[in-house]
Parts: structure tokens; sequence; C-alpha cells
């Protein structure tokens, strides 16, 4: 259905593909694996048209063929989806598939016949229960999803390329995409699938291409591989390492004081008489499924969002936390899910991004201290391994890990005693991931609190002493020890909120 | 495709690669570009090289550039401020009106300043503290500042006593026209805040990513604050000075359009309208530019409307090369 052979690109100063093979068969779920920079977006971007290759050919349905635009690439039958969904917000589902085509009658749009064929599609697909008159913005994330997906499948789409669909799924709306997915796939479309998250690679694909460095480094059947080989093709080395064993708990950890006790924290319908207790040198983990309302709990205790209802204590006093600045001043520290929203600065420098946090201790008379202000800098980049050209360089040019690596730092130089993290590995490929936990871990070793989101119950299992599982708003049970498990979260979620399934929208 | 076409599009997609990952246009575009349109001129127009033709340029550019400065802060912290001119004409009349009273000039150009410094710490508050986008906010402000310098001035021109007023519109420290004594200075100081400071740094935080500034516990409401009272205290500087430079202060026409050229000198000068780094010297160099245009199109004996045109070409090839990729 698809070969690509002999594919090249070349960035100046980086082969970015070098000689890479790759076929996809008719009506086969695909996956594309391998780190950040391995090469996996360049070569989707030359198969649909966004780059054009410096050598190689691509043969599509029997027909060689030479990209040159997108608009080539979509006549052909090669559709995207991309992370961040190009919908139009404020029209409705119905227009959104329709847009640019609309079914007219008389040189006017047949409304009807869009209503009508959108809500045949979306039966096709096997989704039901979806108000296609409905703007987008109005609808689920898993919905907007599911209508790029419609919108690719009414134009005869041969070849669905998917880019991290799931990323801002909950597990129950990967459920609902997976089933279009097997549906679309017997109907002889074929998958290109690209997510960082290993259980759905192996759960969805039937074979796998793995890229390393620009380089092929071959391509296998799914059911040929378990976790563990198909990472250490992907970073080249033994993965046994870098996955590591769960960090042991201090010893002396229940004997601790409490460092912040929180009591019946509320706030709205997201956030119900929650209370939290988290120790000196302790990583409490937070889970439950998107919309539970972990991201509502941490934005209360760091004052983004204060808190309606209930009282908070840090080392035994009172506190009052109503902006960023009070948490901050009690030496809370607070890295966002949303990296690009609520964390970068992109267009300034790699050392400004560190020491926002820091101004009034580098400073006098609001002058900075720039010799004292580039030793912290460098030192942390150092430290914790940021690769960049230098602490000039401009944030938005370094990737999502070291990225991260800079947030954390951020904090860091603050010497923080409760350091808040919403998805700290949201989005960053392994090697940066694991040592991402290494900070982590080092950082509750030095008597730091640590209290983290994860969506990845693997990594708070890894990682944390005790995990606080939230439902529907509410705190259903606290795990620790030896009863810290996959299964014992996952159950005691489904334990606390019944409603679950079945259902799609919120 | 024949082989040497093929090389000759690599050489210059290399150059165009180098040029691209050293942000050249970015760094020394402003600048080249004003020495070719130095060159340029020096060929056409007869006279373009002397002293006078630097020194005209200089103090007809005074206002702009003082205006231009304060509206970079503004635009680095991902705002906009359109009342510059009715501030110019506000700390003007306010002036001038409490000399008439028989306030002695010292505090009378104080209250003129402090005035105008309130009117942007005014804006400043309502944009930060109500969301409201800061081209609502101080385009009232430009209805309302300029009404107010009117009312105040009993709508007609209001003279300035000679002393101390002619020797600081018209004074030659040294031989050099003040106005370019108080360029440099300002110049200076304000790039040294741009470099230095923590006030900077804060600025073009905000103007970056309002929410991330947020959580790392800047006070966005002080610094926007503060951000357009500075620039409202330069243009209240610039105000006074014009105004001193003709004896009298005209509250319908000083500072008229003001705002225009200074936002054209700041995008010219490089600083993104989105915010994030401030680029003071970009700045400096784009206001030269806008009225160094003027003067060339003067000395040539055309209608200054080439200028407005010529103006026009500039910003757009401007900001199109400095465009983010």
């Amino acid at each position: 259905m698809l070969q690509m052979t002999g594919i090249c690109k070349s960035f100046p100063g980086v082969k970015a593909l070098q000689s890479v093979d790759f076929a996809v068969r008719r009506g086969e779920v695909h996956a594309l694996m391998g780190e950040n920079g391995a090469g996996k977006s360049t070569l989707i971007k030359v198969l649909t048209g966004i780059y054009e290759k410096d050598a190689g050919e691509i043969v599509f349905d029997g027909k060689r063929i030479a990209l040159s635009t997108a608009s080539q690439a979509q006549s052909l039958g090669i559709r995207t989806i991309y992370q961040e969904l190009n919908l139009i917000p404020y029209l409705s589902v119905a227009e959104n598939i329709f847009l640019g085509r609309e079914p007219r009658r008389f040189g006017l749009i047949d409304w009807r016949a869009v209503k009508s064929r959108a809500a045949e599609i979306f039966e096709n697909m096997g989704v039901t229960h979806v108000d296609v008159r409905r703007p987008i913005c109005e609808q689920s994330v898993a919905i907007a999803q599911m209508t790029a997906i419609a919108r690719a499948i009414s134009t005869d789409a041969k070849l669905l390329v998917m880019d991290e669909p799931t990323s801002s799924l909950s597990e129950n709306e990967v459920r609902i995409l997976f089933d279009v997915i097997e549906r679309v796939k017997r109907q002889g479309t074929s998958v290109i699938f690209i997510s960082h998250k290993m259980s759905e690679v192996f759960e969805i694909s039937d074979r796998t291409t793995v890229l390393r460095d620009g380089l092929l480094v071959g391509t296998y059947p799914m059911a040929d591989l378990t976790k563990l080989e198909l990472v250490s093709l992907m970073i080249g080395r033994d993965a046994t390492s870098v996955l590591s064993e769960r960090r042991p708990t201090s010893t002396d950890l229940e004997d601790r004081k409490p460092l912040l006790g929180a009591r019946r924290l509320s706030r709205g319908q997201r956030t119900k008489q929650i209370d939290i207790d988290i120790k000196t040198g302790e990583i409490l983990g937070v889970s439950g499924l998107l919309g539970s309302g972990r991201t509502e709990l941490v934005k209360i205790l760091f004052g983004d969002t204060p808190a309606e209802e209930g009282t908070i204590e840090i080392g035994g006093d009172k506190t009052s936390i109503k902006s960023p600045r009070d948490a901050i001043r009690l030496g809370l520290g607070f890295c966002s899910e949303d990296r690009k929203a609520e964390g970068i600065f992109p267009t300034l420098s790699v050392m400004e991004n560190m020491t926002l946090g820091i101004l009034p201790e580098l400073s006098k008379g609001g002058v900075v201290a720039s010799k004292k202000q580039r030793e912290i800098v460098e030192t942390y980049i150092e430290r914790l391994g940021i690769k960049c050209s230098g602490p000039e360089q401009r944030m938005k040019e370094l990737s999502g890990g070291n990225q991260q690596k800079v947030l954390l730092a951020r904090w860091l130089c603050k010497k923080p005693i409760l350091m808040i993290l919403d998805e700290p590995t949201r989005g960053i490929d392994l090697g940066a991931k694991s040592e991402i936990e290494h900070i982590i871990a080092d950082l509750a070793s030095r008597g730091v609190a640590v209290l983290m989101i994860s969506s990845e119950m693997e990594e708070l299992v890894r990682s944390c002493d005790r995990i606080v599982v939230l439902s529907e708003g509410k705190k259903v049970g606290e795990l620790k020890g030896s009863n810290i498990s996959e299964e014992n979260i996952v159950d005691m979620i489904a334990h606390g909120n019944p409603s679950l399934e079945g259902a799609v929208d919120e | 495709m024949s082989n040497s076409t093929k090389t000759n599009r690599s050489m210059i997609g290399r150059v165009r690669d180098y040029l691209h990952e050293t942000q050249f246009a970015k760094r020394y575009g402003v600048m080249l570009f004003l020495l070719l349109l130095i060159a340029v001129s020096a060929c056409f127009t007869p006279n373009f090289l002397s002293a006078d033709t630097v020194k005209n340029t200089l103090r007809q550019s005074f206002p702009v550039v003082l205006a231009a400065l304060g509206m970079t802060f503004v635009i680095s912290s991902g705002g906009i401020d359109i009342s510059v001119g009715a501030t110019m004409a506000l700390a003007a009349a306010v002036t001038a009106v409490l000399c008439e009273m028989g306030t002695p000039a010292a505090i009378a150009i104080g209250c003129g300043i402090v005035a105008a410094a309130l009117c942007g710490a005014f804006s400043g508050a309502l944009i930060s503290r109500f969301k409201i986008q800061p081209i609502i906010v101080t385009l009232a402000v430009m209805f309302v500042g300029r009404a107010i310098a009117q009312m105040i001035s009993g709508n007609n021109p209001v003279d300035l006593p000679k002393s101390p007023f002619e020797s600081i519109g018209q004074g030659r420290p040294f031989g050099i026209p003040i106005q370019i004594i108080v360029i440099i200075l300002t110049v200076g100081i304000m790039y040294f805040i741009s470099r230095k400071t923590t006030f900077a740094r804060r600025v073009e935080a905000v103007g970056d990513n309002p929410a991330a500034a947020r959580l790392v516990g800047i006070n966005i409401f002080t610094t926007t604050v503060a951000v357009y009272a500075l620039c409202a205290a330069l243009c209240s500087i610039a105000g006074i000075m014009e105004a001193s430079l003709y004896g009298n202060v005209d509250p319908s026409k000083l500072g008229l359009q003001v705002e225009l050229d200074a936002i054209a000198a700041v995008a010219i000068g490089g600083t993104a309208l989105s915010g994030g780094r401030a680029h003071i010297l970009g700045t400096t160099l784009g206001a030269i530019i806008i009225q160094l245009t003027a003067v060339i199109v003067g000395m040539n004996d055309f209608s200054h409307h080439y200028a407005l045109i010529i103006k026009a070409a500039i910003l757009i090839l401007a900001v199109r090369a400095q465009r983010e990729t």
C-alpha cells in the first residue's frame, strides 16, 4: 500500500533521515517508534508533503508519487490527525467534518445533508450519542478527536496518520478511539500510529518500525517483541537499567511530622472536601482519571485558583494561600502540566527562564548580578544534563525534555520545601524521562516534599512513597508501601466511580 | 535542472541558512538598513552628508524617539499604548497652565510629568485589573487626555514663559542641540534598564507568557502599571520639551499622531508586537530611519506624501525580514 525507500532528508547541520525504508500494508495499524529526534515526525512530514525529501522514492497505491504540497497528499488519501487538532472550535461537529466541501443543493449548502451524513459517519464508526449540531468547543477532547477522524474517513482516506492521538484522552476515551481504529482498519484503511505510551502501542498495532537518530533500526511484527525489547531498540541500549525498579522508601518516613496538611479543601464541582498530608522528603502521588480533579487540587495548593473552603497548614502553622505569590513565599514550587501555556517563556533565553523566580535574590537595587546569574545557570545545566548551546539559547529551540529540566531547575535554584509537579514527564522521551525521575528522587532524598501527578501509573508506582487516588473531585483512597500497584490504583478508581462504564462525555 | 544552477541554488541556500541561524536580520538588519539609506541618499542628495543633516534629523526625531522608547517596554510587555501623543499634550498643557498661574517652572514641570505618569498608571491598572485590551484602554485615555489638555488650556494655545523654557527647548550646551543630548542620555538609560535590570526581565516575561509569569510569582499588576507609567513619563518629557521649542503649547496639535510613528519605530526596531524581548537600540534606529526618510524627501523637494509611502514600505519590509519562522 505504502512503500517508502531510501528516504533522506537533511536540515542545516542535521541529517534527520538517512536512507530510511518504511512500508505500510493495507488495513494494518503500524506503529512508528523512536525517541524525540529519532526522525519520526520528519518521516511523517515527508510522507504528507510538508517537507520535500532530498532523496528516495515513495510508492503509494502502486504508483510512484512525488509530493511537494500537503494538499497533494490529501487528495491521494493520506490524512494526518495532529496532536493539536485542526478543527474550528466554534463550528459544529458536522460543519467541521464537511468544511470546504459541504454538500450543496441549488448552489447553497444543504444543511440537512450535512447533518444526516455526519451522523451516519459517526454511526459507521460505532460512536453514538454525539450531537453533531453542537460546536466543537462544547464537546470533549475525545469527540473532537473522533470528528477529526470522521473528517478523514469521509474524504476516503486510505492512510491515516495519528500523531499522539491519546495524549489528552482519558482511559475510557482511549477505549472508544481504539474501537474506531479497529473498525477503520477492517474497512481497509491503514493507520500509522505514533505514541509515547508503550501499552497502547502494543495493544493496537500490528507491526512497528523503529527509528533511531535518523536511521532505520528495523520493522517488526508486534507479537515478536516484548516492551523491554522495543524500548531497548529505541534507545539503542539495554532498557532494564533505564526503567529502574521502584524507588525504596526511606525507613524513617513514618516518624516524620507532616510538612503540609490540608483539610476539607473544596472549590466548585472539581474539588470536594479533600484532605492531604505530606511529609518532608516524601513523594506523594496523585492518581485519577483525566477530569478527576487532580490538576484542580494542586492548583488550589499553589494558590492559582484558591480554595473556597478548607484550611492549609504548613509546618504546623495555619496559612492562607490566595495566589501563587503567597505559595512561593511559603516555599512551594509548581511545574504545570502544560509546559507551553504555563511554563516556558519561549522567546527568552534559558538563563532567564531558569532565574526569573530568583531575581530578587540575584539583584542589588534592581540590577541583576549577571556573573552570579550565569554561574548558577551553568551549574544547573551541567547538573541536570540540559542539552543546549548555552545559557543564551532561546527556550523554544530546546526539546521538550530539556525544557522540562530548565523548568525544574527554575524551582531547584529557589530551594523549595514542597515541589508540586503536574505530569512532569508528559511528552518527554524515555531517556529524559528516567533522568527526570532521578532528579525527583534526588530532591526527595534532600528532604524536599514532592507532590506529583501522573497519568502514567507505572511512573507513580516506581517513584511514590504514597499515592492518593481521586475520582470525580473526591479522594477515594490512599495506597502506601507494598499496597502500591497499578492494579490497586485502577481498582480504587473503578470502585470510587461506579458510573464510569459506558460514559463518553463528562 | 542543470548542474550549475543546482550548486548556485545551494550556495544561496547556504547563505540563507547562515543568515537564518545567526538571526542576522534580527540583530543587524536595522543598522544595515540605516547605513544603506544613508549611502544611497549621499549619492543622490546634494549636501546630504553634513552635520546639519544629522542635527536636523535627530532633533526632529526627538519626540518620536522618546515615545518609542517607552512604547518598546509597553509592547514588550504584550501591550500597546496609543495615548502617547495625548499624554504629551496633557503634560505640556499642565505645565503651561501652572506657569501661567505663577507656579515656579520646576514645580510646574514636575506636576506635568507626574500627571502624565498617573495617566499611564491608570491605563496600566485598568488593563491589568479588569483585563480590558490595551488598545481599548489607551484609546479611551487618548480621547480623555487630549480633552483634559484642551479643557484646562481653555482651548487656546498657551504661551510658556521665556525663562527657563527657551533654554529647555532651544538650548545648545557644548554647541549641541539639547534634544540630541536628551536622546543620548535617555537611550543610554533605557538600554541599561533593558539589559541589566530585574524590571526589564519581568516585563519581558509578562509579555512572553503571562500565565507562566504569574506562576513564577511575578506581580503582573505592578509590572504593568510601572510599564505604562514609565512610557507616559517619557512622553511627558517629550511633550514639555517640544512645547518649549515653540514657546507655547497648542493642546489640539502637540504630539498628534506621534503614537503611530512610535509604534512603527518599535516594529522596525525588531520588538515583536506579541511581546517578549525589548530591543531599545533597534527602536532608536527605527525612529531615526522614519525621520530620515522625511528629511531626505524634503531635501530632494519631493512632496511629503512620498515620505509616508516610503515609511509604509520600510515598515512592511522590516517586519517581514524579522519574522519568526
